[in-house]
């Protein structure tokens, strides 16, 4: 049986596609935004988080792993050691330690997704986001599948940094792209992300070319994507594609402070504002003057 | 209509008016001389019968009492009662109590858990023979008989005539003389008399708690006003603001709130009046709305953005549901279709049925209590369930005897012709409200805390029969001691998932069989009105019932609040609304005729902008389609958020939208949640 590892199943997900929608969130990622949301989604291995603001030192997760250790109050921890086993989760009072990257088969996924299908009725579905989730595409491919076999609407939220092959064995389970654009300019994306863009804009014309559903997702953040010269090139590049439905534009936030910190990655939030209304209308404004038609400010 | 100053200019003075009130003097008698009509005519008439004697009074008082009736005010009408009325109701408790021995007019056992009284307010008129017939045609039904009962309705509805001429020549409004002299023929003059009456009532003693289906009512008088160019829409618009602010003014929305019922025939009325209700932003009146599925998509998005922008008073009732758990309970089909909710979700037949919803309550958490402290041993779990569904058993029985007799003291405490009269039944069986006349004469029982009830069942299961964690004696003395030096084995229940609202297999079934099984007992259980009992499944007060129960097994501390509604114990859902949506929907709400509700709350950035609108709308359509009944939400604030950050552990559920993604709140470092608080403050 496929299975993929994931990190979260996130019910009542309403902004990951229309409608009401549960999304399923794999582990593993081809990308390393400096803004990333959940950096316990990029790495293909397990981990272990610690979400400290919840932790009380009581200890009780050292009894169990050595990993673990209380030093004067302080909660201290051996990533290096670690296994990912995730017996220690199960003794924290506090529900302070998670697991990120259980695995999942096709069919567990399948029925956690259809538990909620009630809700799917009107304009919902499912969503597989990640992470990438199109590093697992064969999972992808199937579980969508049975998805579309049940009559549910199914969207892949993608970053577009895979292998077309991976598109095309989605493509017929799949009803919507929420296809992620950062950047326009190569180098510049190659900074934000640590990877160029040709592949991630070369897919997004041969899907296009596929006459899918396409909602092209932007999440911006001040002094890194979002400066007229960023917009309008953005605009431009988008303006000649036919099926995009939507260009929504997101608003970074530098919240994500304390999930670098309970997986231990270095954190490469910007120290930046969250965008409000206005400015992401502003944004909009631009991106109309290039050409490009509905684009929709998701704080309004 | 008369011309009135703009409503928004008016509303403070409005909301206002019983605060500064101004009492006329003329045509009026002082408090000394109504004091005296009433000895006077007591004594005169020592053997009266109860009817009659409160119908002398309260006629005494409206034709005599000073009135208020500022000219400003399209519905004017207060008047002082100067406590008479009050002080004659505690005489009827006292006849009450020698007319019918033992009985214990509003009582409570919380060892047992369950309470009982002579339920005051949950009452309603026939609101449609009100305004078909007016007052006139009140009045000469009521003079064709001969019974007491005919001449007490006589007293009471002449004396409101009255009342209405006297405001007419204080007010210089003819609309008053109208309604004085034949049956309401345009919008103002049906608002006015609904108004009258249901102030008349409410001061008679009794709370009228629906003002029946505004949509269905009134439509004809609006079609007919905007024919004869006496209104436009936008001057009904503010004919109506008008009319719920008189109900606003009298609480100021402190109390239960006025309940107006909108569809399930939707006309142009009800866009109408939930416009109105979008602009005045008020917390009273209430609304109740019957969806059935053909509801039209634009009425239903016009409320659920009432609902998403903070007009949050609004239930949703499933029609379908309700009214086929009616017909299952005893009503015609053609009656069940007309139902009102007589109270916050109550469903009462409209102007045949008065449901005292709130008779009784059985306490679903503490006979499970009783079980623990009787000291006996259950081998298995299956054995301690029965032994709790029995006690169930038990307490509904002293439950019915108590009640019983409240339901026959009713007549005696106090009778209420102005409300009697409207209805066909009292009518034609020469019976007062109180005295069994209506044709269905329910007593509702609130099955409450449900969800307390069945995490504590499992929490039996998990901790006594499958990890044998402790026994039953331990665990009586671990609730004794309300958890204290248990703090492992109290996480260990806590942590364990198996909790009712998380779409378990497992705990649902428990819950569905409590509900199956208290519904069945209350099935056709005769009351003392002739009627019989009638289960609903709701919980209120939980603060104040909270403080009243101990420690529960499934980890709850004494006194903490009890789980509201079909909710799940607050910050127990930790699947989301819809594992919570999915439990409910598990149970057969048609086994409850008088009523079940879900509270769903609702982080402000989930229903943002028109997509957000579309969410709510699915929920409740969602919700419907699947056999739920009623439904309300709350869009978390900033204050909420607040206690979130002070009380993590019982926000485990509130999920916050930080860009693309969701996290839940209490995962966030507290520099971010300050970041969402101050979002929240800018909403507000
Ligand atoms: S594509 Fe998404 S998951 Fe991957 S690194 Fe970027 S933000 Fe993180
Ligand atoms: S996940 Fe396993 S190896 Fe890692 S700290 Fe916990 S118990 Fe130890
Ligand atoms: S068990 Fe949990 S709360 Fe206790 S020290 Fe470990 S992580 Fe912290």
């Amino acid at each position: 049986m496929t299975e993929a590892r994931y990190i979260d199943i996130k019910r009542f997900a309403v902004h990951d596609g229309p409608g009401i929608r549960t999304t399923l969130f794999l582990k593993g990622c081809s990308l390393r935004c400096i803004w990333c949301h959940n950096p316990e989604s990029r790495f293909p291995q397990p981990e272990l988080a610690i979400h400290y603001p919840k932790c009380t030192c009581c200890g009780e997760c050292a009894k169990v792993c050595f990993c673990h250790k209380i030093i004067n109050g302080v909660h201290e921890f051996d990533r290096q050691a670690c296994k990912a086993c995730g017996q220690c989760t199960q003794t924290c009072p506090s529900g302070a330690l998670e697991l990120f990257g259980r695995t999942i088969t096709v069919n567990e996924a399948a029925a956690k997704l259809l538990e909620d299908r009630i809700f799917y009725g009107n304009g919902g579905g499912i969503t597989l986001s990640g992470g990438e989730p199109l590093l697992h595409s064969g999972f992808c491919t199937e579980l969508l599948k049975k998805m579309q076999d049940e009559g549910i609407h199914g969207a892949v939220d993608t970053c577009g940094n895979v292998p077309w092959s991976a598109f095309e064995r989605v493509l017929p389970y799949t009803d919507l792209f929420l296809y992620d654009f950062k950047c326009a300019d190569a180098e510049k994306h190659r900074r934000l992300t640590g990877c160029g863009n040709e592949l991630i804009l070369e897919n997004l014309k041969k899907l296009d070319a596929t006459r899918k559903n396409i909602e092209i997702r932007m999440m911006l953040a001040p002094e890194q994507n979002m400066a007229p010269d960023d917009l309008q090139a953005a605009g431009k590049f988008l303006a000649p594609f036919k099926n995009i439905s939507a260009i929504r534009l997101l608003a970074y936030h530098s919240l994500a402070h304390s999930k670098f910190r309970a997986v231990g990655h270095p954190d490469t939030l910007p120290d930046v504002p969250s965008p409000d209304a206005e400015t992401l209308d502003r944004a909009a404004e631009i991106l109309r003057s290039c050409g490009v038609k509905k684009v929709v400010n998701s704080l309004n | 209509m008369k011309n009135y100053a703009k409503f928004d200019e008016l509303r403070p003075k409005l909301e206002k008016q019983y605060e500064n009130a101004v009492y006329s003097t003329e045509d009026c008698r002082t408090e000394d001389q109504l004091r005296q009509a009433w000895e006077t005519h007591k004594k005169e008439n020592p053997d009266e019968e109860r009817i009659l004697s409160r119908a002398f009074l309260i006629a005494l008082i409206l034709r005599h009492a000073p009135v208020v009736a500022e000219p400003f005010n399209p519905f004017p009408g207060k008047f002082q009662t100067f406590g008479l009325l009050q002080e004659d109701l505690k005489a009827g408790y006292k006849l009450a109590a020698e007319k019918v021995p033992g009985v214990i007019c509003n009582g409570i056992d919380m060892d047992l858990g369950f309470n009982w009284m002579v339920d005051r307010s949950h009452v309603a008129p026939d609101w449609k023979n009100l305004l078909t017939l007016g007052l006139p045609g009140l009045i000469k039904r009521a003079a064709k008989g001969t019974s007491p009962f005919h001449k007490a309705v006589l007293v009471v509805y002449e004396a409101l005539a009255e009342f209405c001429r006297r405001i007419a020549v204080i007010n210089h409004n003819p609309v008053y003389e109208e309604i004085a002299a034949h049956a309401p023929k345009t919008l103002h003059e049906a608002f006015a008399l609904a108004y009258i009456l249901h102030d008349a009532i409410e001061f008679s003693g009794e709370e009228v708690r629906t003002m029946g289906r505004f949509d269905s009512l009134y439509i004809d008088f609006y079609r007919a006003d905007l024919a004869a160019g006496r209104l436009t829409r936008e001057s009904a618009k503010e004919l109506l603001k008008f009319f719920w602010t008189a109900f606003y003014a009298r609480y100021q929305g402190k109390r239960f709130g006025k309940n107006f019922c909108f569809g399930p025939d939707i006309n142009e009325l009800s866009y109408l009046g939930m416009e109105t209700y979008y602009e005045m932003n008020t917390v009273d009146p209430k609304l109740s709305v019957l969806v059935r599925e053909d509801m039209p998509q634009d009425f239903a998005e016009l409320y659920a953005r009432c609902i998403r922008d903070d007009r949050t008073a609004i239930v949703s009732l499933n029609y379908d549901v309700v009214v086929a758990g009616l017909i299952r309970h005893g009503r015609t089909p053609e009656d069940a279709a007309t139902f009102v909710p007589i109270g916050c979700y109550e469903p009462a037949v409209a102007g045949k049925e008065i449901s005292c919803s709130g008779s009784t309550h059985i306490y679903l958490p503490i006979p499970l209590l009783s079980v623990i402290n009787s000291g006996k041993d259950y081998a298995t779990f299956e054995d301690f369930k029965t032994g709790y569904l029995e006690q169930i058993r038990k307490i509904s029985t002293l439950m019915q005897e108590k009640q019983t007799l409240c339901d026959l003291a009713w007549k005696y405490v106090n009778p209420v012709p102005l409300l009697s009269g409207t209805f066909d039944s009292c009518m034609e069986k020469a019976r007062d409200i109180s005295d069994a006349g209506a044709l269905y004469n329910t007593t509702g029982c609130v099955c409450s805390y449900l969800a307390d009830a069945v995490d504590s069942l499992e929490a039996v299961r998990f901790l006594v029969y499958e990890q044998k964690l402790c026994t039953l004696p331990e665990l009586r003395q671990i609730l004794k001691d309300n958890w204290e030096g248990h703090e492992k084995l109290r996480t260990a229940v806590l942590r364990n998932h198996a909790k009712w609202g998380n779409n378990d297999t497992q705990v649902d079934a428990l819950a569905v069989e409590i509900a199956s099984f208290v519904s069945q007992l209350l099935f056709n259980l005769p009351n003392g009105r002739g009627g019989s009992f009638f289960p609903s499944l709701y919980g209120q007060l939980v603060v104040e019932r909270g403080k009243m129960i101990g420690a529960l097994p499934s980890g709850r501390l004494a006194g903490e609040p009890m789980s509201k509604n079909m909710d799940a114990v607050i910050g127990m859902d930790r699947n989301g609304i819809t594992g919570l949506m999915n439990s409910v929907l598990k149970v057969d709400m048609r086994q409850f005729p008088c009523g079940t509700c879900l509270d769903i709350m609702l982080h402000p950035s989930a229903v943002r902008g028109d997509d957000g609108v579309q969410i709510l709308v699915s929920l409740i359509r969602t919700f419907i389609a699947h056999g739920g009944s009623g439904i309300q939400f709350n869009i978390f604030d900033a204050a909420v958020l607040r206690d979130a950050q002070i009380h993590p552990e019982k926000y485990e559920n509130l999920q916050v939208r930080v860009c693309g993604w969701n996290v839940r709140f209490t995962d966030l470092d507290s520099a971010a949640q300050e970041t969402f608080i101050r979002q929240a403050e800018a909403i507000a």
